[in-house]
């Protein structure tokens, strides 16, 4: 009987990789937005950027400053030296051209030419920044680099969470630090940042945590379901592994992303 | 909602699954397979309603459409800009099947095209395939047949 498993031969012979409840709760609230754009989209279309609840007014912070700790307890300030932002626009329902590297399209109905799409995990490349320790916790940027040859727009916050060196996820995913995001176009090769700021497991006493070692970062770039995995330098970090409720809240933060240096 | 959630929840894996193993049948890429499936599920949860009654033909559908739309903007891609492309680091040693493949289903009209990606990438039976698509099973032969003569012209399968 021809037809049915004649293609078998075209498997992958190890299948889908496994998916934890994140992941699953992931593509939920992103097909959750998509509803959203798409009745939003009938009626009009800028409001598409309003969905991921973004509120303007506000100036937006560069890539170098620091990121809020205030809900992590720890007994040292965690706000330590504080880089003034370097880049600071007004952030009004229309994204600014002078966000990206690349200047965005013509909001009018004038022809559109080759409109940047979101970039894609397959054509970012995402490192680690520098970083500033500041004691009990560690802030760090978390670049990602167009490394197609297209422009690409990227808007919103990165999906973190810490692997063990055997892959397993450890503690909780980082929480959305809210702040105003605005769209950032990358050009090929350019780069946008956004800041993670951990909260080391040796800041909690041992009934709260149980620490674990991770040695990896798990990112999904905004709006992606494929996750990059990037090294974490030295013998990793010390994060808990198990956090009980409602004693300090989340221990990893993330912010919008911005360009970098720009 | 909640309802919504248990029902996408309970079908997930399966539809994961299937928009998994035909997008890999395609390109080869677990990376790629691994993005079309996850865009498969945004987009089936995003219109569950709409789709719940056939969400397994659906996701075959759906990810074949992407898989194939993928190898065309790669092409296209690929003919303005060479230089900047890595090389892939092992060689997909089917990659002539998948592309007759590819280009095979893509040569279908829609109907015929749902057919094919159902009976051969994800093997579903005559019976299957008429019952998912609400198809007469002679539908479902003749389309089988016609796609058949398509791939046979295109695929030389192996042993």
């Amino acid at each position: 009987m021809p037809g049915t498993d004649q293609f078998r031969y075209l498997d992958d012979p190890a299948g889908p990789a496994a998916l934890g409840p994140e992941d699953r709760a992931r593509i939920r609230a992103l097909g959750r937005r998509r509803r959203r754009q798409r009745q939003a989209a009938v009626a009009l279309p800028v409001l598409g950027l309003a969905a991921a609840g973004v509120v303007g007014a506000l100036a937006l912070p560069g890539g170098g400053g620091p990121v809020r700790l205030t809900q992590i307890p720890s007994a040292t300030s965690s706000t330590a030296s504080t880089p003034a932002p370097t880049t600071s626009a007004p952030a009004p329902t229309v994204p600014s051209p002078s966000v990206g590297t690349a200047s965005l399209p013509p909001p009018s109905n004038a022809p559109v030419q080759s409109a940047p799409t979101a970039c894609r995990s397959s054509g970012l490349h995402v490192s680690l920044g520098p970083s500033q320790g500041t004691a009990g916790s560690i802030v760090t940027e978390l670049h990602f680099t167009n490394a197609g040859t297209a422009p690409c727009t990227l808007f919103g916050y990165p999906g973190v969470s810490f692997l063990s060196a055997a892959g397993s996820q450890v503690g909780a995913p980082a929480a959305r630090d809210e702040r105003p995001a605005a769209t950032v176009t990358l050009a090929p090769g350019a780069t946008a940042s956004t800041n993670m700021a951990v909260a080391e497991a040796g800041n909690y006493p041992p009934s709260f945590c149980t620490p674990q070692t991770a040695t990896q970062l798990r990112v999904f770039p905004p709006g992606e379901t494929v996750a990059t995995t990037v090294a974490l330098p030295g013998s990793g970090v010390q994060i808990c592994s198990t956090q009980s409720q409602g004693a300090g809240g989340q221990q990893t933060h993330v912010t919008p992303l911005t360009p970098l240096g720009g | 909602m909640a309802r919504v959630d248990a029902a996408f929840d309970a079908a997930f894996d399966d539809l994961r699954a299937l928009a998994y193993r035909a997008a890999y049948r395609l390109l080869g890429s677990a990376a790629d397979a691994e993005e079309i499936a996850g865009e498969t599920l945004i987009r089936a949860y995003a219109q569950w309603r709409r789709i719940e009654g056939h969400a397994q033909p659906w996701s075959v559908t759906v990810a074949t459409n992407l898989a194939l739309d993928r190898t065309r903007r790669a092409q296209v891609a690929r003919s303005h800009q060479r230089a900047l492309v890595q090389p892939d680091t092992t060689p997909d040693p089917h990659i002539e099947q998948r592309l007759d493949l590819q280009a095979a289903l893509r040569s279908l009209p829609r109907r015929q095209r749902e057919v094919v990606a159902l009976r051969y990438l994800a093997d579903w039976s005559e019976r299957e395939t008429a019952d998912a698509l609400g198809l007469e099973i002679g539908t479902v032969k003749s389309h089988t047949a016609r796609g058949l003569a398509r791939l046979r012209t295109l695929v030389a399968p192996e042993a």
